[in-house]
């Protein structure tokens, strides 16, 4: 018998989607927010950022269809890589900052120019943390339905693994880029 | 002529309250960290934002709190040498300046920053990242995109910048630099204008030499370097022979007649550490000789501190300390030509 690998491929297809999204989304919006204090808006993105909101919206949509899981994913995937590159901004220099700012500099050329560049990995790292999660959320949620065999399911299990993985290296690879630039 | 009036007040700290002008020339804003020198100057640079106030340069209104003038950074036509080491990490020197001058046209962009990079020897460097780079081009690199932009006004935030700097950016920048710093020999030695600051608050302010020399409160004697500062009573005024005599603790001292004072007003009475004379138990008798414990012995580079119980600081050169022998039972002679009563 022939296993069914249709979960795989929507799993890819609903993760990558998620990622990628969070990824357009989240940085211009973390940035905005890096300086200014909104205990509500971090409070309500740490509670969204911490719901299996893929595996929630299986339960309780009775039409689930990828693209539903696909919004599902961004409601935990946007305020997860907001919350992430945010902390990432409040660490950037205020000196270059200020030094941008006295050359004219907008917030949007100091977002592409010193933000991204400096810290830009850790959007990426959040970005594969969500894929890996998606990926897992998405299987879970086949699971309930009764639609995951034992092939698929650990093929995604083992994507989820590598996106886990990009994603320590990544964090662990913005460490050494930023002591490197501390002339450490 | 840059002309200042500002209120900012900093929650759990203080209110910064400055009003003052400079012209062309160096200014330095004198203080111990935490004083407001750095609000004072990010208040000029537009990145902090005055509660109330008007900041003029020249004729241009950088920022008038009633009127709601307040100028971007970019347009306030101000060069900013910033504390911390602020280059772009992932440019290089050049790309550094490159990105200053960005909104020039491109050849003048070019000129520009080929320009930057002779007058400041920065060319070995230019291509290295700031973390490479070694940290006097670095800073030579942050003074140089601070001028890029052909700013009216520059200002220096304690960058560790020194004499010889400071006559290298004179020979390529003609206008006037307000700097904060804590140095009191590089104020001297560069500054046409010296402000004293602490608390947020403009102490004293003058040519340097007068202000070192003249505190004009207690607070500004102690920020101009004065170790030695008592408070005692005025004993004895006598005109004829131009002495007054102070009282305090356990001495007196004689200092010039004091006018516009009365018996029993209360003054300060400061003493340079260099000023005070340590004398041994065998020297002749001297006018203002107090007895005093010693508590601790400081080796410096050139000097040599001597801590007495009091508090009394002295500083001797290093013949000086030789001479004065196993220094047991030391007393001290505070000359009156050295002393400043402060009212």
């Amino acid at each position: 018998m022939t296993a069914d690998w249709s979960p795989l491929w929507i799993g890819l297809r609903v993760a990558l989607l998620v990622s990628v999204l969070a990824l357009v989304v989240a940085p211009w919006s973390a940035w905005l927010l890096a300086r200014r204090n909104w205990p509500v808006v971090t409070l309500l993105a740490r509670f969204l950022a911490s719901v299996p909101a893929v595996i929630v919206a299986s339960l309780a949509v009775p039409a689930f269809t990828w693209p539903v899981a696909v919004a599902a994913g961004l409601v935990r995937a946007v305020p997860y890589t907001l919350l992430a590159c945010r902390a990432a901004f409040q660490c950037l220099n205020p000196g270059c900052v200020k030094a941008a700012r006295m050359t004219g500099a907008t917030d949007l050329t100091i977002f592409w120019t010193l933000a991204l560049p400096l810290e830009g990995r850790a959007a990426l790292r959040a970005a594969a943390e969500v894929f890996a999660e998606t990926m897992l959320e998405v299987a879970v949620a086949l699971w309930i339905g009764g639609r995951l065999s034992a092939p698929p399911a650990a093929a995604i299990l083992l994507t989820a693994l590598a996106g886990n993985a990009l994603a320590l290296w990544l964090g662990r690879e913005a460490g050494a880029i930023a002591e490197r630039q501390a002339g450490r | 002529m840059t002309s200042l009036r500002v209120k900012k007040r900093i929650p759990e700290a203080f209110a910064l309250e400055a009003d003052f002008s400079f012209g062309p020339g160096i200014t330095a804003l004198i203080g111990p960290p935490g004083a407001g020198k750095t609000l004072l100057l990010e208040m000029v640079a537009g990145l902090a934002t005055p509660d109330e106030g008007r900041i003029l340069l020249d004729d241009a209104i950088l920022f008038d709190g009633q009127a709601r003038v307040n100028l971007p950074p970019g347009r306030r036509g101000c060069g900013y040498v910033s504390q911390s080491d602020s280059l772009f990490p992932h440019r290089t020197l050049r790309q550094n300046l490159e990105f200053a001058a960005r909104r020039l046209p491109r050849l003048e962009r070019h000129r520009r920053v080929a320009e930057a990079i002779e007058q400041f020897a920065i060319a070995d460097s230019a291509a290295l990242r700031p973390a490479d780079a070694g940290a006097t081009e670095r800073l030579r690199c942050s003074i140089a995109r601070g001028l890029i932009g052909g700013p009216a006004l520059l200002l220096a935030d304690d960058a560790g910048i020194d004499g010889a700097l400071f006559d290298l950016i004179r020979v390529h920048f003609r206008g006037p630099i307000l700097m904060a710093a804590r140095d009191l020999d590089l104020a001297c030695t560069v500054a046409a204008e010296m402000a004293l600051i602490d608390h947020g608050r403009i102490v004293q302010r003058g040519a340097p030499r007068t202000v070192l020399d003249q505190p004009a409160t207690a607070e500004a004697a102690r920020l101009a370097g004065y170790e030695n500062l008592w408070q005692g009573t005025i004993a004895t005024l006598d005109r004829a022979a131009n002495l007054s005599r102070v009282e305090f603790g356990g001495f007196s001292l004689a200092v010039p007649y004091l006018p516009g004072h009365l018996r029993g007003d209360r003054v300060w009475v400061a003493i340079r550490a260099a000023a005070v004379r340590p004398r041994r138990a065998d020297s002749p008798p001297a006018p203002n000789v107090i007895p005093a414990e010693l508590v601790r012995i400081a080796a410096r580079a050139q000097s040599v501190r001597l801590e007495f119980a009091g508090p009394l600081v002295a500083e001797l050169s290093l013949s000086q300390f030789a001479a004065l022998g196993d220094n047991k039972g030391l007393s001290l002679e505070l000359p009156g030509e050295s002393l400043r009563v402060i009212p």
